[in-house]
């Protein structure tokens, strides 16, 4: 039935105007059915609907209310909504009624709420003006929805997940406790028998030492399997961090080979660079490039009987991409999805005594993708493989600006200063002029080494770039940052002066530190730069 | 020329032992100690031309025996290496911050650490200025 202003009606088979007076009977009849079925869906709605004033006085309650509540209409109907709170919650009332008084509404308001028995529940509430014909906000009525059973799972659930962090914890503890208390005995089983096998306690025969030697290899490649254990699980701790510094890649992977070059001759191997350019830089962790580029190389020459190992570093649209190949066995295609999962040794059959730890590749792919990189496995069995990474090329900028972030964020947690020092060389572009971009390039490399040299501290971090050498200090506030800033500016003038250049150039200090200058890492590199 | 003094602290015996041994058979003057505190005393007294100090000691760690040995002007100068069996290598690299040469990791390969010690020999000999 609709509510209508004059309307036919049927009526044998035709269709005849109504009177007023019907039309009124037909729109009472109408609005009490509304009214009905709206109180029917109040009435039985879940969620607890209710109705009050602007001063908080209770006007409405329905039966989810009482269940909810545990008050019946009768007893709270004329209350003030402050019985449905605890003391501590009025301030938050008065804020929702200056908001409801201002005509807003608010929504899923998530508040702690008192039961008639006195036990506390959960609610979120979503309130909203009720206004007169002239839009004058006169009250409110208020949905209030039960959440304690959410809110109790969502307890559970953080409670669990703050459990497994502690097991975590204990697992990462152990693997450190377990490798410490295993590397003194093997200490002393490492010195003793070198010393027996140094002749230091004696003579010792052929076989003695072909023993004792033997020995010694079992003991290293023990302490490797610790070293790579102790690796991997911190590398799935998330708990290495790395050490970004700029590092020409070429000679990373001339130091990589060397470490080689005996393991290679004795098995009648080349190793080789195919390098058409001599200088790649890149911001990235030194120590632990090496380790990703010694585990794919010490895998190659384990698995490479005759032929070469080529080592390829180049740089693609910003992205470093570096490969290792031999002439080895190969890998089967079946085996290929697993070479960098733990303890994989399969398929291929290394020499005696060569066997590795089963880490090397798992850990070379934890520490590429640490650096934000990929690493990947092409293999043809009878030919040869390629182990190929790729690591973005970060720029000091980019550097800089993680570095302070994560600083800040770090100061912020522990509620401690941190002190950005900028040294900055003032008429850099007269001096590339004079001895040529390349020159001055290194010359400010070697200003950044030189100033991190005279930071006593390892957090302390300095990065150089264009014309600045930016150094983070960690925990230092800005009297302390001003003499550090000092230190550096004279190393730096020091150089300058040796290399006969303080004429032309002038070298200026700023420093920015946190919180002082600035609360958010835009702020202090703002103030630092300014 | 007079045997160069090597300080060794570490709390196991079996190894302070062993390094004793070597360095013995290698020309060095060594003396040992198990704990940190012993090592600063025996540093002030003896007077030695290096210190090889482990991390995880009873009493007084290495760290802190790090500290105090660079704090005090009669010992501040003898160069320390550090050898440490902790995974941690926060610690170890501390005692670097704190003014250690160097940090050797156990088990470490003894022909690398006489290595390193001669080195320090070689490099930082001239800039011990001892008490004698």
């Amino acid at each position: 039935m609709n509510k209508r202003e004059s309307v036919m009606k049927k009526g044998r088979g035709k269709w005849i105007k109504l009177t007023d007076l019907e039309v009124k009977a037909v729109n009472a009849e109408f609005e009490k059915g509304t009214k009905e079925r709206f109180a029917a869906i109040v009435e039985f709605s879940n969620d607890a609907i209710f109705s009050k004033t602007l001063e908080g006085t209770i006007t409405s309650w329905n039966r989810a209310a009482e269940r909810i509540y545990g008050y019946t209409a009768q007893e709270i109907i004329g209350k003030s909504i402050a019985a449905l709170l605890p003391p501590e919650r009025f301030n938050e009332v008065e804020n929702m009624l200056d908001q409801l008084r201002r005509g807003e509404s608010i929504e899923h308001f998530e508040i702690g709420c008192k039961r008639k028995n006195g036990a506390l529940i959960d609610v979120s509430l979503t309130i909203s003006p009720i206004k007169n014909s002239n839009q004058e906000s006169v009250g409110a009525s208020v949905i209030a929805r039960d959440i304690t059973e959410r809110k109790r799972a969502e307890l559970e659930l953080r409670k669990m997940n703050e459990e497994l962090k502690k097991l975590d914890q204990l697992k990462s503890d152990f693997v450190s406790t377990v490798s410490h208390e295993l590397r003194t005995p093997m200490t002393i089983i490492r010195e003793g028998v070198s010393q027996i096998l140094d002749g230091l306690l004696g003579e010792t025969t052929e076989d003695q030492k072909q023993f004792l030697t033997i020995t010694l290899n079992g003991i290293d490649r023990l302490s490797r399997i610790i070293n790579d254990l102790l690796d991997i699980s911190k590398l799935e701790a998330g708990k290495i961090e790395l050490e970004r510094q700029p590092v020409n890649l070429v000679a990373l992977a001339q130091e990589a080979m060397q470490i080689f070059n005996s393991k290679v001759k004795e098995k009648g191997l080349e190793l080789q660079l195919a390098n058409q350019s001599q200088e790649i830089e890149a911001h990235v962790d030194h120590d632990k490039l090496i380790q990703v580029l010694t585990n794919l190389i010490d895998n190659a020459i384990k698995f490479t009987e005759q032929g070469h190992i080529e080592i390829g570093v180049t740089e693609q649209n910003g992205t470093i991409v570096c490969n290792v190949s031999d002439t080895g066995q190969g890998i089967p295609e079946q085996d290929l999805g697993r070479v960098f999962g733990k303890f994989q040794q399969f398929g291929r059959t290394a020499g005696p005594g060569e066997k590795g730890t089963g880490l090397g590749l798992a850990i070379a792919k934890g520490l590429v993708e640490l650096h934000g990189g990929k690493i990947g496995v092409e293999s043809k069995l009878g030919v040869g493989t390629k182990f190929t990474f790729t690591i973005p090329k970060v720029t000091a900028e980019e550097l800089l600006h993680e570095y302070v972030n994560a600083g800040v964020q770090e100061a912020m947690r522990q509620e401690t200063a941190l002190s950005l020092v900028v040294i900055a060389i003032r008429n850099f572009e007269a001096l590339k002029e004079k001895i040529g971009v390349n020159e001055a390039g290194l010359l400010l490399h070697e200003l950044t080494r030189l100033v991190k040299q005279s930071l006593r501290r390892k957090s302390d971090r300095a990065v150089g770039s264009r014309e600045s050498i930016m150094v983070l200090l960690p925990l230092v506030g800005k009297e302390d940052a001003l003499i550090v800033g000092g230190r550096a500016r004279q190393v730096v003038e020091e150089y300058l002066i040796k290399r006969g250049f303080a004429q032309l150039v002038k070298v200026s200090v700023r420093v920015a530190t946190f919180p002082d200058d600035g609360r958010t890492t835009d702020e202090i590199l703002k103030r630092a730069f300014a | 020329m007079a045997k160069k003094k090597i300080l060794i602290a570490d709390d196991e015996l079996i190894i302070l032992k062993l390094m004793k041994s070597r360095l013995v058979a290698n020309g060095y003057d060594v003396k040992t100690v198990s704990n940190g505190l012993e090592a600063v005393g025996e540093a002030q007294r003896w007077q030695p031309d290096l210190i090889l100090l482990d991390v995880i000691m009873p009493v007084l760690d290495g760290l802190e025996a790090c500290k105090r040995l660079k704090a005090d002007p009669a010992t501040r100068n003898i160069p320390i290496v550090v050898i440490t069996a902790s995974p941690h290598r926060g610690l170890g690299q501390k005692c670097v911050e704190e003014g250690a040469l160097e940090l050797v990791k156990k088990p470490f390969n003894s022909s690398d650490l006489l290595a390193i010690i001669k080195k320090t020999f070689n490099g930082n000999g001239s800039s011990h200025n001892s008490h004698e």
